[in-house]
């Protein structure tokens, strides 16, 4: 076990008192690793003081004699009505509530506004590194909502190969969505002989790649492999 | 007192005012929004009074319900951590050698009620019932619903976020020559 692990579990052990026999290994290494007992021996002192710090929180603490005078006299008058605390509740949600309304409306009209549409447009293949955002192809074959000034947005997901969705998500592909939008026609006659450019936004989610990439081969390994030199150019960033 | 007499509600009162306070104290840092708590905590604990099981300890209770209020009361000081970073930088160090000396240290301490403030209100519920009122793991999840395992994260986390306030030289991995570790002032 590695020193680091070892010094972990000690900290939790120490920390709630929970040596026992199956803690022998550990007490074995504290023994014999300085950095070990510095560390279990910092972690004591500074619960020490985290504990003389609570303790001066509340130094010669007590509550005033008027205290009880205080409750004595909440205690003997009636409760609040029903609808009194109904009230004071609600109000108390409302002003909860206030600050989450305050930062959606102005997002929900920004959408409006822009004429904005998320769609999930898949990922892209997988086969190609390069390629993070699909192909125009792998966009069409999304039914696409109409797109209208007054459409809500959708935000949906998918997993899974160019363009559609698959059954079971596989870990390798992104994530992709993207939001169109579509600038408001200035009259009927345009929108009927120019259709208004639209501008896709697209935000891709790519798992880290995990795999090994091998060792790394020198060009004229590669080319005896018979690859093409263009590719060997093309991959050590010159052109070819 | 689950009849309505005021004399046993006074005893009651005398006899559980001193940890409820405590704890109020501890998280509000307020002497005046602690005696309010206190005052809200024991109204309501008369007006349940019906409701309270006779047979075990209301303190459990009583210590929820104070905790409950505090939160309720206390606006999160989001604005700490700043203040705990330049302080750090002025802190006196040699950390390595002896560490025991320099957590004696009044900054320390400051360092540590400030890094108490700055904690998420569960980890904060959890150090200063387990080690300020010296509740048991037991208890002290009891008091915060949650279970013991729960709660030993909580202590870890909150000690592990302290640790990481204090001076920035103890972040070294362990085992690393005293004479490598970097002095900030």
């Amino acid at each position: 076990m590695r020193c680091r692990r070892i010094c972990r579990e000690l900290l939790w052990l120490a920390r709630f008192g929970e040596f026992g026999p199956s803690s022998q290994p550990h007490l074995d290494h504290l023994a014999g690793c300085r950095g070990c007992r510095d560390e279990v021996g910092y972690d004591r002192a500074m619960v020490e003081q985290l504990r003389i710090a609570l303790a001066r929180r509340i130094e010669n603490a007590s509550p005033s004699p008027m205290a009880w005078e205080g409750i004595l006299a909440r205690a003997q008058t009636p409760e609040p009505a029903a609808v009194v605390r109904v009230w004071a509740w609600s109000t108390a949600l409302v002003g909860r509530v206030r600050w989450a309304t305050a930062m959606a409306a102005p997002g929900l009209a920004l959408v409006l506004a822009l004429n904005m549409e998320i769609v999930p447009v898949g990922a892209p293949s997988t086969n190609d590194a390069a390629a993070a955002v699909p192909e125009r192809s792998s966009l069409q074959q999304v039914p696409r909502r109409p797109v209208e000034r007054s459409s809500l947005a959708y935000l949906t997901r998918t997993w899974g190969g160019s363009g559609g969705a698959v059954e079971q998500p596989d870990p390798e592909a992104a994530l992709t969505f993207a939001a169109r939008v579509q600038p408001p026609a200035r009259s009927a006659e345009t929108e009927v002989s120019e259709p208004a450019p639209t501008t896709e936004l697209r935000l891709v989610i790519r798992p880290l790649q995990t795999h090994d990439p091998g060792p790394i081969r020198s060009p004229a390994a590669i080319e005896r492999e018979g690859h093409p030199p263009e590719l060997i150019n093309s991959e050590a960033g010159q052109p070819s | 007192m689950q009849g309505g007499d005021l004399d046993a509600f006074e005893e009651f009162f005398n006899r559980y005012k001193r940890p409820v306070y405590a704890t109020a104290l501890a998280i509000t840092r307020d002497p005046f929004l602690a005696e309010e708590v206190l005052q809200d905590c024991f109204v309501k604990a008369y007006r349940v009074r019906e409701r309270l099981d006779p047979a075990r300890s209301p303190l459990p209770w009583l210590q929820r319900v104070t905790i409950n209020l505090c939160y309720s009361r206390v606006s999160r000081r989001k604005g700490l951590a700043e203040p705990i970073t330049s302080l750090i930088t002025n802190l006196v160090v040699d950390v390595a050698a002896r560490p025991d000396q320099v957590v004696e240290s009044r900054e320390v301490l400051d360092v540590l009620q400030r890094g108490i403030d700055a904690l998420p209100p569960k980890q904060q519920t959890a150090i200063i019932l387990y080690y300020l009122h010296g509740y048991s793991l037991a208890e002290a999840s009891e008091i915060a619903d949650c279970n013991v395992g729960t709660m030993k994260s909580r202590l870890h986390y909150a000690l592990k976020a302290l640790r990481i306030q204090l001076p920035v030289e103890r972040r070294v991995p362990v085992g690393t020559p005293a004479s490598v570790r970097v002095t900030t002032r």
